[in-house]
């Protein structure tokens, strides 16, 4: 496994090194297709002259001045938490290179780049250079040697390692936990360590996530980590202790996220809405008010500074920095500021940011909705986790769509919760990341990463589609996203190509970045109702799941609800399985109460009673002597009341003698049968007391009923303990009753499904499982006994036949006499 | 694996200097600059004339979509690599060599991310892994052949084709040469002679003046067809002159600059220790003197290499006799086609060991073919092994400062990836066992040294011990590995039932 651990991350890091050795932003001040060399006099440069630049001012700087420093030349605009960082790489920098100061060459040509220097293998000579690179001042307007851009590199690089890649890997290991043959069983790989191999390789080589940081160079992946930190934090197990200070240090985390970017703001409503819902979750165990006002304190805070930084960016919205990144962007509003909708001149300008604020918070409010609930309520781990994953990245993607002042970056923010749930919706999470990083190709090509982005697509691709193929996943809400995949990457391929073949018509000159915002808007929104529809089936399934967990809980009963609850939703031909495994599985259970059953104490009740003859003893005993001779009969009514009350005068007669006849008065014959009944987990105690003639029945005969019966009902016992006398019945009878003339009666013929429906009676109203099982079964013995006698009965003569058609038609009218009278009287 | 290429950083070598290869290659190379797609991106504004004109040494800086355009030949060169690994691990498995089900697409892997051929050709510069294609072919059309008896007309036709394969990359790339005893005897001996059974049951073999015929006329065709337009040239003796002497440069020394890992340099540098021990040694000046004669050791001329060489090469040439003979027998005790594997990995080790000024990237010839037979419990460690110690020795070769993460990180993914892999097609801790693990320790002790320590400690003095170091310890390795391997061949070979 730790080979496994350790080919995954460093391949992650080699690709990301290789990355590193393109152009980044603004390198050598190139600007893009259309602007060329810039020849800019107060910038130069892109981001990694920003980020250069901070290192510069904050290592030279007093802490006062660093939001002061001529703000003209990339002035210092990230939170605090970023300019820290700044001054811990530059520092770095800066000792490394004094170190070097001292045997500096006369005239050092490490500066010229691509130029072969008096560079030896192994020298040292670029490290001085370092020093240069955070120089105040004098570092300006493009410091890009060899040595300093791969010593900026690996600040990105090494950041990425500590924190994003962590908390892949934890994060990682929460949603895919190990199991215990892990251990056990080196050099094979189990399902889970795949699993959780592919998650981590998936999530850290998202192409738009690599290709911003080490390709055009930002931090992203800084405040990424720590969001992904806080997130794992927030819901870690719900004990006594963690329910505490998981939320606190989560929030903790969260708010250094937010003071390193500000972007992370796009996840503060989830965090700030599933926290509130943590708040009010009422746990089994008792929570004290101290404990509930510190998470509000801290989730308040969180909103607090949301609020505020949402109204302070909105303040800055009419800024022209707007208006000129704005048409690139693959949000509403760009795409609807093209010709036939022309938003931006319908709405007035000051109602826009309004307009805006009112639709994100529009978009991101069912979300927050459904975060808070999950956050109320009490809920298996992973799952609270996975629904603040989806959650977050669903209120990022609210906000990249509909707030103004968006760059292309924000969807990072939506994809990095995202990519750690490529195992849930494989489809979906890769379909995302494609379409984020086909939407950053305006910003890519800025920056001549051109060619980085075909190979992190494609590398990105291979490795998903591999992971299609090893993990046989499960993927619910695959329809849409089956037919819109292949289509929108059509769309995206074919666009490629255009831009490719042919230029823009000289009156629309930004053609193919309107496309590109149009397209990305349309797909994004898509995606966007998608997540929705995510967190809510997620939030559902827990519903499901609480029912699930609480029949585990309590023994018995409930479990046969959620068997036949699963057992519904699952087709036929899994139920038997099913049936067969559950039942096993509780004979094992049970097999404990074998040896823990006291004496039977016979009384001379008991034995009274369980002398009594059952209703199906007496019918067969009936059904033995002739009934009625039909052929020596004259007066039929007399023939059939004498027959009857003789037979059953001399059951009676015979009682009392058969008392002390019997051989199973003893008890030996009920010690054997009340074993086996205890071992398939039978109160018997209770089943001699509803039902005392078990007490004299075959052991064979009352293990094989019980064995059926508890078959029948899916190993629940709870039909017997309702109805013990079911056990008095021969097996024969059971199995024709509800296997044969039960499903004939009601199911048409169709036995799984009576079986089905008896257990799912059973779950709801027992009572009234038990009369459709006793009605089965009563129904298939009167159906044998009559078809017995009516064979029998095909002997007789055609005058008795029309005695008996005579005689049913008599009693016909006379139950129809009495039911008419009924109904006139009803 | 492809996108890992453009690393615009490391300097290319533009076509016109490329004129120490055989005449193959530089129909390959006239190829490449003159045809349809070149022409156009010529016209178009894209690829600058500067980049395929006859430079002077003074202003051959290559332009960046140069050095693009260069990158991308090779990566479409790479396609042979790809098709001969494919071509070899589907030969490999009706041979029946694969247990394990993956075992094939491991090895197809393995060989077309060999860290090695991606140092070499994409980062350095060359078209190795073209040429290792081609090798791969060929092995597969040997292997292919060799699944029947030598006298079925498939058969022929594969070891026919296999042989012209391998003629025409020997025209495009003269490193290959070393194979030539064993292609030479092993065909020799399986097709040039025929089976025809004795009365007792036994097997006699006579030789075929046909079959010797057809095999010499495809051979000499695919491996002479690239000189003939040097012959029709006015002056084809000098041309041919002129050829050789730039094949065969034996001016330039008995190691490389860098000090491949051989045999050589593990002489060089003993006898270098000798002589500072003979110096700081207290002997009277007599003893010294007489000592000197020896001391440092006298560097052998390149007969005295050649020699050595074929001294090397003598197990391999009788085993290829053997198994050729045996091969026509019915009861085949192991398929020759394995045997053959073996044999190009050991002369190819052989050929690095001992060979005159050898380049530290002759080792991926072993190394490549190797990997077919690496998802075998038998060969994994010892794949394992001749990667860890040769590609390690071709690190030297990115040597700006801002390639080492690069070279480490593809070094260490490697690692654990192979290891990974292999732990899954050929069971567990057959790699990365005890003794590898302080391989690789030691490894990575001397890296740090090398590439960190050395640069901040003693900064420009004793520049070459870096070098010296990765060389003695790469040749250590494979020298050990070379012994392996000489006896997994004389294994291989299995016994003779002929008689």
């Amino acid at each position: 496994m730790r080979a496994l651990a350790a080919a995954t991350f460093s391949f992650a890091i080699l690709l990301r090194i290789i990355i590193g050795f393109h152009p980044h932003s603004g390198q050598d001040d190139y600007q893009g297709p259309t602007v060329g060399i810039a020849s800019n006099p107060v910038k130069y440069g892109g981001d990694y002259e920003a980020q250069r630049h901070w290192m510069e001012v904050t290592l030279h700087l007093p802490i006062s001045e660093w939001y002061y420093h001529d703000l003209q030349y990339w002035g210092l605009d990230y939170p605090p938490l970023t300019a820290y960082v700044s001054w811990a790489c530059g520092w770095v920098a800066h000792n490394v290179g004094s170190r070097f100061d001292g045997n500096r060459p006369p005239d050092t040509c490490a500066v010229a780049d691509g130029e072969e220097c008096s560079e030896t293998p192994g020298s040292s000579d670029g490290l001085v250079e370092l020093k240069d690179l955070v120089a105040l001042n004098s570092s300006r307007w493009g410091f890009e040697g060899r040595a300093g851009k791969m010593y900026m590199r690996i600040t990105v690089l090494v950041l990425d390692i500590c924190v994003y890649m962590t908390a892949v890997w934890t994060i990682a290991k929460r949603l895919v936990p190990p199991t215990n043959d892990e251990a056990s069983m080196p050099g094979y790989f189990t399902t889970s360590q795949q699993q959780r191999t592919w998650l981590v390789l998936t999530a850290l080589c998202q192409p738009a996530i690599v290709l911003i940081d080490h390709g055009h160079f930002q931090y992203n992946t800084v405040s990424l980590g720590l969001a992904l930190w806080s997130f794992h934090y927030m819901t870690l197990e719900d004990s006594r202790t963690t329910s505490f200070y998981g939320p606190v240090i989560g929030s903790v985390l969260f708010s250094l996220a937010l003071n390193f970017k500000q972007m992370e703001l796009y996840h503060a409503p989830a965090v700030f809405a599933y926290l509130l819902g943590r708040c009010f979750r009422h746990g089994s165990e008792r929570r004290t008010i101290g404990v509930q006002t510190t998470i509000k304190f801290f989730s308040l805070g969180v909103a607090v500074m949301w609020q505020g930084m949402f109204f302070r960016l909105s303040s800055v919205y009419h800024d022209s920095m707007y208006l000129k990144s704005c048409r690139k962007v693959a949000n509403i509003w760009c795409a609807l500021s093209v010709k036939p909708f022309s938003i931006r001149n319908r709405i007035p300008q000051d109602m826009l940011p309004i307009a805006a604020l009112g639709l994100t918070l529009l978009l991101i409010l069912p979300i927050c909705g459904m975060l808070f609930r999950a956050g109320e309520r009490k809920q298996s781990v992973g799952d609270d986790l996975k629904i603040l994953l989806w959650g977050a990245s669903g209120t990022a993607l609210a906000f990249f769509l509909a707030s103004f002042q968006v760059h292309e970056k924000g969807i990072l923010i939506a994809l990095a919760p995202l990519s750690m749930l490529a195992l849930d919706a494989p489809r979906f999470v890769s379909f995302f990341s494609v379409v984020a990083t086909w939407s950053l190709w305006p910003l890519l090509v800025i920056d001549q990463l051109q060619s980085p982005y075909f190979c992190s697509i494609m590398i990105y691709t291979c490795i998903e589609s591999l992971m299609k193929v090893q993990i046989q996943s499960t993927d619910n809400d695959e329809c849409i996203i089956k037919f819109l995949a292949p289509v929108s990457v059509v769309v995206m391929i074919v666009l490629h190509l255009l831009e490719f073949l042919v230029d823009p018509p000289q009156s629309l000159p930004d053609l193919y970045p309107v496309l590109w915002s149009i397209a990305g808007c349309g797909l994004f929104s898509l995606l966007y109702l998608m997540i929705l529809a995510a967190v809510w089936a997620l939030l559902q399934q827990q519903d499901y799941h609480k029912i699930r967990k609480g029949g585990r809980n309590t023994v018995g009963v409930p479990a046969a609800l959620a068997m036949s609850l699963l057992l519904l939703s699952m087709p036929e031909p899994i139920a038997p399985l099913v049936v067969m495994m559950s039942r096993t599985k509780g004979s094992k259970l049970n097999a404990h109460a074998f040896e823990s059953v006291p004496d039977l104490e016979l009384t001379p009740s008991l034995l009274s009673r369980a002398a009594e003859p059952l209703p199906w003893e007496v019918a067969r005993a009936k059904e033995k002597t002739p009934v009625l001779d039909l052929s020596s009969a004259r007066d039929l009514s007399s023939t059939l009341s004498l027959a009857e009350g003789a037979a059953e005068e001399g059951r009676s007669d015979e009682n009392p003698s058969r008392e002390f006849l019997e051989p199973w008065m003893d008890g030996t014959l009920w010690k054997s049968t009340e074993l086996a009944l205890s071992s398939l987990g039978i109160d018997t105690r209770q089943a001699l007391d509803r039902a005392p003639q078990l007490l004299r029945l075959p052991t064979e005969q009352v293990v094989q009923a019980a064995a059926f019966v508890l078959d029948f009902c899916n190993s629940s016992t709870k039909l017997i303990r309702l109805d013990p006398t079911l056990l008095c019945y021969d097996v024969l009878d059971l199995e024709h009753g509800l296997g044969q003339y039960l499903p004939n009666m009601m199911f048409r013929g169709n036995a799984t499904q009576a079986a089905v429906s008896v257990r799912t009676q059973l779950a709801l109203s027992p009572t009234m499982a038990l009369a459709v099982v006793k009605m089965g079964i009563d129904g298939g013995m009167e159906e044998r006994r009559v078809s017995r006698a009516l064979g029998s009965a095909g002997q007789a003569s055609g005058k008795a036949t029309q005695t008996i058609v005579h005689e049913t038609g008599r009693t016909y009218r006379g139950f129809k006499k009495t039911k008419d009278g009924k109904s006139s009287l009803g | 694996m492809e996108s890992l290429f453009l690393l615009g950083q490391s300097l290319t070598r533009p076509p016109s200097i490329c004129r120490d290869y055989p005449p193959g290659f530089a129909f390959f190379e006239y190829a490449l600059s003159n045809n349809p797609i070149t022409t156009r991106l010529l016209r178009s504004d894209w690829l600058d004339e500067k980049c395929l004109a006859l430079l002077p040494d003074s202003d051959n800086e290559p332009s960046n979509s140069c050095i693009e355009f260069q990158r991308i030949t090779v990566i479409v060169s790479d396609v042979v690599l790809f098709a001969g690994a494919y071509f070899a691990t589907s030969a490999m498995k009706r041979l029946g060599e694969y247990r394990c089900g993956r075992a094939p697409l491991t090895t197809f892997f393995l060989v077309v991310s060999n860290p090695g051929l991606f140092l070499l050709d994409h980062i350095h510069f060359q078209y190795n892994g073209m040429m290792l294609g081609m090798l791969l072919i060929s092995i597969g059309c040997l292997v292919r052949g060799s699944e029947l008896g030598p006298s079925t007309v498939a058969s022929q036709r594969w070891e026919l084709s296999g042989a012209a394969c391998y003629a025409f990359l020997l025209s495009m790339k003269h490193l290959y040469v070393i194979l030539a005893p064993l292609y030479l005897v092993y065909l020799f001996r399986r097709h040039c002679f025929v089976s025809t059974g004795t009365d007792d049951g036994g097997i006699q073999l006579r030789f075929s003046i046909s079959r010797l015929a057809c095999l010499a006329f495809v051979t000499l065709a695919s491996f002479l067809g690239p000189f003939v337009p040097f012959l029709v040239q006015n002056d084809p003796v000098d041309q041919i002159v002129q050829i050789m002497t730039r094949l065969f440069p034996f001016d330039r020394g008995l190691v490389h600059d860098y000090w491949a890992g051989n045999l050589w340099a593990l002489y060089l540098f003993i006898g270098k220790i000798m002589a500072f021990v003979l110096r700081k040694l207290p002997l009277p000046s007599g003893a010294k003197d007489k000592l000197r004669v020896i001391i440092p050791f006298p560097v052998p001329s390149p007969r005295i290499v050649a020699v050595c060489m074929l001294i090397g090469l003598i197990p391999v040439i009788r085993q290829a006799w053997a198994v050729g003979t045996w091969s026509h027998t019915r009861s085949q005790i192991s398929n020759p086609g394995k045997f053959f594997i073996h044999g190009v990995v050991f002369s190819s080790l052989s050929g690095f060991m001992l060979g005159y000024h050898v380049h530290e990237k002759a080792i991926m010839t072993a190394i490549v073919p190797m990997t077919l037979v690496a998802a075998n419990t038998r060969n994994t460690a010892r794949y394992f092994r001749m990667n860890m110690f040769g590609v390690f020795g071709l690190l030297p070769l990115l040597y700006r400062p801002n390639e080492l993460p690069l070279k480490t990180f593809v070094y260490i993914s490697w690692i654990f990836g192979t290891a990974v892999a292999l732990e899954r097609v050929a069971g567990y801790q057959t790699v990365m066992q005890f003794a590898d693990k302080m391989c690789l320790v030691f490894l990575g002790v001397v890296f740090v040294f090398m590439e960190i320590i050395h640069p901040l400690v003693f900064g420009k003095t004793f520049e070459f011990l870096p070098l010296m170091l990765t060389s003695i310890t790469c040749s250590v390795g494979l020298i050990w590995l070379w012994g392996e391997e000489t006896e997994e061949l004389l294994q291989s070979s299995g016994k003779s039932s002929w008689r």
